[in-house]
């Protein structure tokens, strides 16, 4: 069945490109089945983002001025960790970068959502104050009434002869930021860059 | 679901019914070609923004369009004072992103020569790029002061002079910024920043002007053929940057408290006099200061490096434009004058001969305006028109417009192909990152020519001049 629907799918796609070529022709609906994601991804761009058990991270798609990724995780801790890694690895190589020094982030919200806004933010206030560079996210939650993040990142600061950055992240807007959930989590964002 | 339609050759109408909720229609101004250019996301942003409360007339979206966030990119909507909203999805993160452009009295002949070592200097001048700090070391005390005072504050410093504030739009300082609403993590990444260039599209740039349109006008703005001139692309930083991040979750929590319905969350808003819309307005303003104060710095070390190699030149200003701003100002709505919140996101004012914005000495034509090209395409000075204050709220668009994404750019061009490719026609770069030239490749954007032709055949600024580059310095 799922072959079906993705051929239809890709079917679609290639029409709506035919009328537009400006349109992305595949673009996949938030609550997907995770299964999919094991099985067809091949965007060459996802190659050093596989974990173990082969769900991919995160994922970019086509946006005509900015940037736009979706990051999955089984729990919302590793969604909002894979959604940091998908903002960082929109500027810099995270092969170039070394974990050898860390920051920790306490956030506290009353929504999830906005949680999350606040901490994609923050790696880029941090970014740019600390002049540094991150490859490595862990995120903790709790939930008792509010929400409480507790996120450490790890990484270093810049280095032009070894960074190359490919974009300046100036920073994370609302536009169709979400999270949903589903047999996975799922984050949604554009990047203004 | 009801289609978009034509009005005529240079307007398309978005009905009310297009999405539900609109309060009005929409009204995208492009021609036939550029049509084809607009992606379904843009003409879906147009029609959101029409469902903000306090909508006058249209929500509209000038002929550079492409998608943006909350608003598209080159989106313009004005919202009464009684009953409207202020959006920083209306405004962008680069609060004041603009255009600023000097005039010098060389040609282009006596300076060819010397392009690649002048470019080099800027390069070094101006401190460009991705994490760049400034030669300022600004002080928080002057932090604020730029906040408040923008341009005047940097002329008061010894940047720029007392005469180039009349030549900047609002005089390089908007009324009613309250630095009390500029986080200390604002300030944090404001400070450093002040006076640099940035990355991405911002750039310096060395032209010549190369066909004069209109001899009369280009003569009220000092340009003539074959002059050299600058042009300075830059706006806020990381404090603009913050601000707007700031109050958008602010913002984000207003829409519940006041039950605004917004089909985008970057549309966050609050309503005109709620403390909320009172406090970004605040902070916005500091960060359009800032940017202004930033180009008159970048402008004054841009005058030094000419002074250096041409000691008897002079680079006196044409004018300074904001592209990405939220400001109060008055015009006519069904035969009634009114204070509107016009909002500009990737769009210029175009004021005409009737505004008592225009500085004097362009009272008698109407303000200049600057569309930047891409890296290799041409730029314009357009002079406004009043025409375009039924047409537009008095505004134009602001550059060519993007048509293919920063990956698509960077999977198709490198950066050191788009190098040599401006080299052979002649045009020398400076960049601090060749992948960032491959996302700015001149293909990326539509024709700059196209664009502004229909601002032209619109009437609603027209064609005085055209600017080529010599030579760029990019971040």
């Amino acid at each position: 069945m799922q072959w079906i629907w993705l051929f239809g799918r890709a079917l679609c796609g290639a029409w709506k490109s035919f009328r537009n070529p400006l349109e992305f022709p595949l673009e996949f609906p938030l609550d997907f089945p995770l299964e999919f994601f094991r099985q067809s991804i091949s965007n060459p761009l996802m190659s050093s983002a596989r974990n173990n058990n082969e769900m991919i991270p995160f994922e970019y798609l086509e946006h005509t001025a900015d940037v736009k990724f979706r990051a999955f995780g089984h729990s919302p801790e590793e969604m909002l960790a894979n959604a940091a890694s998908a903002l960082f690895k929109a500027m810099v190589d995270p092969a170039t970068i070394v974990a050898k020094e860390s920051w920790k982030v306490e956030l506290e919200d009353d929504e999830l959502e906005t949680l999350a806004y606040r901490w994609l933010s923050e790696i880029v206030f941090l970014f740019e104050t600390e002049s540094a560079v991150f490859s490595t996210f862990a995120v903790s939650l709790e939930k008792n009434g509010t929400w409480k993040l507790q996120g450490e990142i790890g990484g270093e600061r810049i280095d032009l002869g070894r960074h190359s950055f490919e974009n300046e992240v100036k920073a994370v807007t609302m536009h169709q930021f979400q999270i949903k959930k589903n047999d996975h989590w799922c984050l949604q964002a554009i990047l203004d860059v | 679901m009801v289609d978009i339609s034509k009005i005529n050759d240079n307007t398309y109408e978005v009905p009310i019914g297009y999405r539900p909720g609109m309060r009005v229609p929409g009204r995208i101004f492009v021609s036939a070609a550029l049509r084809e250019m607009v992606e379904p996301g843009t003409v879906d942003q147009v029609a959101n923004v029409a469902t903000l409360p306090g909508i006058v007339k249209y929500s509209m979206a000038m002929p550079d369009a492409h998608l943006g966030y909350g608003f598209p990119i080159g989106g313009v909507a004005a919202f009464r004072e009684d009953g409207g909203i202020i959006s920083p999805g209306g405004v962008g993160f680069d609060i004041n992103c603009g255009v600023r452009l000097l005039r010098s009295d060389l040609e282009a002949k006596s300076v060819q020569p010397l392009i690649n070592t002048l470019v080099s200097a800027l390069f070094e001048a101006v401190p460009s790029g991705l994490g760049a700090t400034g030669r300022l070391h600004a002080t928080d005390q002057q932090l604020t002061q730029a906040f408040i005072s923008g341009s005047k504050w940097a002329v008061e410093e010894g940047y720029g002079f007392e005469a180039d504030l009349t030549h900047c739009e609002e005089n390089g300082h908007m009324p009613g910024a309250d630095p009390a609403q500029v986080s200390v993590r604002a300030r944090k990444r404001g400070r450093p920043q002040l006076g640099t260039l940035g990355s991405g599209n911002h750039f310096l740039e060395i032209q010549r002007v190369e066909e004069i349109f209109d001899e009369e006008v280009a003569k009220k703005f000092g340009l003539f053929k074959g002059q050299i001139t600058v042009m300075i692309h830059c706006g806020s930083r990381g404090a603009g940057h913050q601000i707007c991040t700031d109050h958008l979750e602010v913002l984000s929590k207003a829409v519940k408290k006041y039950n605004i319905d917004i089909p985008d969350k970057q549309l966050a808003c609050a309503p005109l006099g709620s403390p909320e819309a009172d406090s970004y307005f605040g902070g916005m303003v500091c960060a359009a200061n800032y940017a202004w104060a930033n180009r008159h710095i970048i402008a004054h070390w841009t005058r030094e490096v000419f002074k250096k190699y041409f000691p008897d030149s002079n680079l006196d200003l044409v004018y300074d434009v904001a592209h990405n701003v939220a400001k109060i100002e008055e015009h006519d709505v069904d035969g009634r004058r009114e204070r509107l919140y016009v909002h500009r996101k990737g769009a210029t004012r175009a004021f005409g001969p009737s505004r008592s914005e225009v500085p004097d000495a362009y009272r008698k034509v109407g303000q200049p305006v600057l569309i930047p090209g891409s890296m290799g395409t041409p730029s314009y000075v357009l002079c406004g028109n009043d025409r375009a204050l039924d047409i537009t709220f008095g505004s134009a668009c602001h550059g060519a417009g993007r048509v293919m994404s920063r990956s698509q750019a960077i999977r198709t061009f490198t950066g050191k192909d788009v190098q040599a490719a401006l080299n052979r026609d002649g045009i020398v770069v400076r960049a601090t990152s060749p992948n960032m030239l491959a996302e700015e490749a001149p293909q990326v954007y539509k024709p700059s020519g196209d664009v502004v032709d229909v601002v032209h055949n619109l009437g609603i600024a027209t064609k005085v001049a055209k600017l080529v580059p010599l030579g760029v310095s990019k971040g």
